[in-house]
């Protein structure tokens, strides 16, 4: 009975705000609004859609964008819905934390609300019963916003991705990286089944021209090399919405190579020779002539997607 | 397995470690200087950096780099009192390989072309100019992986090349997120009856035939369908057992192995591997009765018995799981298990019969 009167008063408040011309569709323009309108009325009135509204009341401009409502209303299916750890509260907390552009607004680098939705959609789909699932959910309740930005650029890269080939989602693994403010537990890096690690980065231009003194930075990629048998063994991804010249980020780590001396060199030599003997670098000198002349097989780890 | 006797654990230890047929060890301390210990002890500091590269029951080789240079220079020292003594060749020869019988050094020319110099009996026998990667010391010939893309028959007489094979008539291959990559060699594995088999980036196995390293195979995993990304492909852990004529691998908690003497394919899930919390996802070494792999998430090593596929033995190397530890790599010498861990610990396993 209660549920009926709640569903009830949503229609009323639904078709009330829809008329007042709160809610405007994505693709309205001038002269054809009142019809567009009605048909957004119409598929509004869907049931499903109105508890979308509902779920989303405490987001008021979130709430008007029809596009998100309809993403949201497919993530409140039962088999997606069903396969976050907490249901319908996940749910809750994931749409309290977004900070994406809703339809009619726009972010230099975040992808529209809908589309980002559609994002979470794909990955709940489809990595649910991958290690490391429930960390992600984690980071996606994080209303942090570098958080949800990092989030973001990891079900961009797992969206295009076969589940099979995906061995473990894991959050911040060793060294904690504060760069540009980003919260501990808001890193994530990808383990495919043949073994090859992907960290996912998604700095700005500025933030990259400090990994080459920022301590944090240097002794996560260190624990990286020290961790694989050779430089095919890992991968770092940077996010090209916020950084896309690959020439320029390649000449940020080379200026991480040369930092101190080229003191990297020792530092990981000394735990792990394997990657380096795997480049053909038997001293010092091969190591310096290969930073110098951007070898390509040394730096060939690095990719912006 | 029979279960080991006893576990040692140095503190301070870097990669560069050997084994001695007496039990001692040598190693490069992470403080920078070379010790022994056991029976015979010393001490051996330099003014510089240092990576041992070569032991033997006489002597080191080790790799030197005064402070402020950049190129380094090979020196010697007695393994008994770690006094340096003559090394015979000139000191820009720097250690590469060595086998049974042969040693191969690398130095540069003026231009940083790189030269092998081929040692037998303690006299150079010829030099070539290679950039060499991998070599494999066959019966016949010298083959190596000059560079990616290239794999070489060399005489051991002369140096002269006797066939080359290019990796890049092979064409290229679809990565994981379908970039197009042409086909390298990432390792040469070995060799069995008469033909040499190379890992490819791909996954695949090259085999090649010895004697004139026509293209025999390409081995691909056809039981793995289920990997989409990856079906068809040998992960990096795969190693040839040359006295049974078997590939074999252990990876992904699943057992996979291939008949050299028929191409087939057999893999077998693991599931005892999940159950215990045990994953592996490196390399690994083996001996007639075991496997024994390292478990980095896990932090874990063990053992897997190769007739049964069970597991045998299983060692926990943390103990606070703040500050977790896991094998980097893991060797066996004698009848010990060597484990240096991410802290630079090195774990000694002993038992009383030989583990290899």
């Amino acid at each position: 009975m209660a549920e009926t009167l709640h569903r009830f008063i949503g229609y009323i408040v639904l078709i009330l705000v829809l008329l007042s011309g709160a809610i405007q569709p994505a693709h309205a323009v001038k002269g054809g609004q009142t019809d567009i309108r009605r048909e957004v009325v119409i598929s509004a009135l869907d049931t499903k859609c109105v508890k979308a509204w509902e779920r989303a009341i405490l987001r008021p401009n979130y709430r008007k964008d029809i596009a998100f409502l309809e993403k949201l209303n497919d993530l409140m299916e039962p088999r997606i819905i069903n396969k976050l750890p907490n249901g319908q509260s996940d749910l809750d907390d994931i749409i309290a934390a977004l900070v994406h552009p809703h339809t009619g607004s726009s972010h230099p680098f975040m992808k529209n609300v809908a589309l980002h939705l559609d994002d979470i959609k794909h990955f709940v789909n489809n990595f649910s019963e991958v290690e490391g699932f429930n960390k992600v959910v984690s980071g996606l309740k994080n209303k942090n916003f570098y958080a949800q930005d990092g989030v973001s650029h990891l079900l961009n890269r797992l969206k295009s991705l076969d589940p099979s080939s995906v061995a473990k989602l894991e959050g911040k693994i060793i060294d904690a990286d504060n760069l540009d403010g980003i919260c501990e537990n808001c890193l994530f890096d990808i383990q495919l089944t043949s073994g090859k690690k992907i960290e996912m980065k998604s700095y700005s231009e500025t933030t990259l021209n400090s990994i080459a003194v920022n301590s944090k930075f240097r002794k996560q990629f260190k624990a990286y090399l020290a961790s694989i048998e050779d430089i095919d063994g890992m991968e770092y991804v940077f996010n090209r919405k916020k950084f896309n010249n690959l020439g320029e980020i390649k000449n940020k780590f080379k200026e991480l190579f040369q930092h101190d001396n080229y003191s990297i060199y020792d530092e990981v030599n000394q735990v792990n020779p394997s990657i380096f003997s795997s480049l053909g670098i038997d001293d010092l000198d091969d190591f310096i002539t290969k930073v110098d002349g951007l070898d390509p097989n040394l730096y060939n780890f690095i990719s912006v997607y | 397995m029979k279960k080991f006797d006893k576990h040692l654990t140095i503190e301070g230890v870097s990669a560069y470690y050997f084994p001695m047929a007496n039990g001692d060890l040598i190693y490069l301390s992470i403080e920078k200087s070379i010790k022994r210990i056991g029976e015979c002890s010393w001490v051996h500091a330099f003014e510089g950096v240092i990576y041992p590269k070569y032991c033997d029951t006489f002597k080191l080789i080790i790799q030197y780099r005064g402070a402020n240079e950049i190129s380094e220079q090979t020196k010697c020292l007695d393994i008994s009192t770690g006094i340096e003594v003559p090394f015979k060749f000139p000191t820009d020869y720097l250690f590469i390989s060595n086998s049974k019988d042969y040693f191969v050094f690398s130095n540069k020319n003026i231009e940083r072309e790189k030269y092998i110099h081929f040692i037998k009996d303690n006299n150079e026998i010829w030099n070539q100019k290679l950039d060499i990667r991998d070599i494999y010391f066959g019966e016949y010939y010298l083959y190596a992986k000059p560079r990616e893309n290239i794999i070489s028959a060399l005489s051991y007489s002369n140096g002269s090349l006797y066939w080359v094979f290019n990796v890049h008539e092979l064409g290229n291959w679809f990565d994981y997120d379908n970039s197009i990559k042409p086909i390298q060699a990432k390792r040469i594995l070995g060799s069995c009856n008469s033909n040499l088999y190379v890992y490819l980036d791909n996954g695949r196995i090259l085999v090649l035939d010895l004697e004139s390293g026509a293209k025999v195979d390409i081995l691909e995993n056809d039981k793995n369908t289920d990997q989409d990304s990856f079906s068809g492909m040998f992960m990096k852990a795969i190693e040839l057992d040359q006295k049974n004529g078997k590939l074999i691998q252990v990876f992904n908690q699943r057992y996979t192995e291939v008949d050299l003497s028929t191409g087939v394919v057999t893999q077998i899930h693991l599931d005892e591997m999940k159950e215990k919390g045990l994953e592996n996802m490196d390399r690994f070494i083996f001996n007639d009765e075991h496997i024994f792999f390292s478990d980095q998430y896990h932090q874990k090593i063990a053992s897997l018995n190769r007739d049964t596929l069970k597991i045998t033995w299983i060692h926990d190397l943390s103990d606070d799981s703040s500050s977790p530890r896991f094998a980097r790599e893991i060797k066996a010498g004698g009848n010990k298990l060597f484990a240096l861990d991410n802290k630079n610990t090195l774990h000694i396993f002993e038992r009383e019969s030989s583990l290899v």
